[in-house]
């Protein structure tokens, strides 16, 4: 009787450590959608897209940095991010440095421009801008 | 008299839900601006219809978990029953929770399936429970069927808290932060309606799972009067926010400016654009704009009843279709589950004669 109820206890623990590593995984490699799919859609949509950097422009007049993203299979899209969000999550914009096969970025699509109006740099952005840490 | 008392109840609470939800419907707050969406900001009030039946789902499947784990170590059958009644009832939630959720989806996020990390985390977390019910239907052996059944239910509850965690495991997911949904519950009246929905309707998720196990000895008609009642208040509740869209033209806001004592609207009507003019009063215009002077409209569906030729008599904001939908897919599942609690309650009281 004992023996049973530690043979059905095991399997239960390997079967939930199993169902757990499938929905683990399926769930971390969800929710990014690559620039190829992006520019296939032809509604505005809330996404969050993954691309590999092309080129970066500043416009500094009107305070916004514009972001050209490619995707797997091709296809390029527009990210535009405003500078007063770089600025208080990264500082200034001068000082930004890419990770550019690792961009991850969410905001609302708007397929009419192929343009990405960013609200969250996810990934691959980070600031040179390091200060040396104090000696004592 | 305790079970008489558990009878009532049920039906009573299936009322008192559909009224809350009705209230939810057209009466709970929404933000004022939402910026990182395509939708209506008052697809908002769905915080109150939607999230606590996500919530209910989430605690029936771990009644169904607690009762599995009571069944394997008392080797009881009523507790096999529970769990089994648990699940079920979870699932009917779940698959509410999906189409809900999709709903809600299609209005602020454009589509109605992204493979957002939660959305996909409930779906998986439904799959895994269908496999219980088609593993239970596959063991031909009444005893091995219950230990079998009860394990998969242990392992498959796994999926709850990664469904729940899925934005952090993902580290990224289009579903609302707690901050926008803190701030909406700030008022004392937000607050007690969405406490109250959770409450009810996980009394009415519960009273289903175990009313059955009692054998109630009343009139079991009573559990498909409730289902029948809540789903007609939800229907006229539902027809109520149709009502707009039929007796007038609507349209949404796509942008407009407030200039020269008159607001700029362009509204979107199918395919159409149009531009309308509206001139509000001093205290309408603090309704409208926000102090950095941004509109409120945008987003927003609204009434076009025009005073004149391209200018609107008011300014009447319209719920979204998902509001109507998710309602009246509330009613549908209040009715389902009144049909469902008589007829396993009649099934149990003739099983156990």
């Amino acid at each position: 009787m004992r023996k049973n109820i530690l043979k059905i206890a095991l399997f239960a623990v390997l079967l939930t450590i199993a169902l757990a590593m499938i929905g683990y995984y399926a769930i971390k490699s969800s929710g990014y959608i690559d620039v190829s799919e992006l520019v296939k859609f032809e509604q505005d949509r809330r996404v969050t897209v993954k691309g590999k950097l092309v080129t970066t422009e500043y416009d500094q007049r009107n305070r916004v940095l514009y972001l050209v993203l490619e995707g797997e299979r091709g296809g390029r899209i527009i990210a535009v991010v405003s500078a007063d969000y770089i600025e208080k999550k990264y500082g200034p914009v001068q000082y930004l440095k890419w990770d550019p096969n690792n961009i991850v970025l969410q905001g609302i699509y708007r397929a009419s421009q192929k343009t990405l109006e960013v609200t969250e740099i996810l990934q691959g952005c980070h600031t040179t801008y390091q200060q040396e840490p104090v000696g004592t | 008299m305790e079970k008489k008392l558990l009878v009532y109840a049920l039906p009573v609470l299936i009322v008192v839900d559909s009224i809350l939800v009705t209230y939810a419907a057209f009466r709970a707050p929404y933000p004022r601006v939402v910026e990182f969406e395509v939708g209506s900001p008052a697809s908002y009030v769905n915080l109150f219809i939607h999230v606590p039946l996500a919530i209910t789902t989430y605690f029936l499947y771990a009644g169904g978990l607690f009762t599995a784990i009571m069944f394997l170590w008392k080797r009881k059958d009523r507790f096999d029953y529970m769990s089994k009644s648990f699940i079920s009832i979870a699932t009917l939630y779940a698959i509410y929770t999906l189409a809900s959720g999709m709903s809600w989806a299609k209005e602020a996020w454009g589509a109605a399936w992204n493979w957002d990390p939660r959305q996909t985390g409930v779906l998986l977390l439904f799959v895994a429970y269908l496999v219980y019910f088609a593993l239970r239907s596959s063991v031909s052996d009444p005893d091995r069927e219950k230990v079998v059944a009860s394990v998969y239910a242990i392992a498959a509850f796994s999926m709850v808290p990664l469904s729940y965690y899925a934005p952090k495991i993902a580290g990224a997911s289009l579903h609302p932060t707690g901050v926008l949904g803190k701030e909406l519950l700030a008022a004392p009246t937000a607050r007690v309606l969405f406490v109250s929905r959770i409450l009810v309707a996980l009394s009415i998720g519960i009273l289903v799972s175990v009313l059955p196990l009692t054998r109630p000895r009343q009139k079991t008609r009573i559990f498909k009067l409730g289902g029948v009642a809540g789903f007609t208040i939800l229907l006229v509740s539902t027809i109520a926010l149709l009502a707009p869209y039929i007796m007038h033209n609507t349209g949404r806001v796509e942008g407009g400016e407030y200039w020269n004592d008159t607001l700029y609207l362009v509204v979107r009507t199918g395919d159409k654009f149009v531009n309308l003019t509206y001139k509000p009063s001093e205290g309408e215009i603090r309704e409208l704009l926000t102090e950095k002077g941004e509109l409120v409209l945008k987003e927003h569906i609204i009434k076009i009843d025009l005073k004149e030729e391209g200018e609107l008599a008011s300014i009447e904001i319209v719920k979204p279709p998902t509001v109507l939908i998710n309602v009246l897919f509330y009613g549908i599942l209040l009715l389902v589950l009144g049909f469902v609690v008589q007829k396993l309650a009649i099934s149990e009281s003739i099983a156990r004669k």
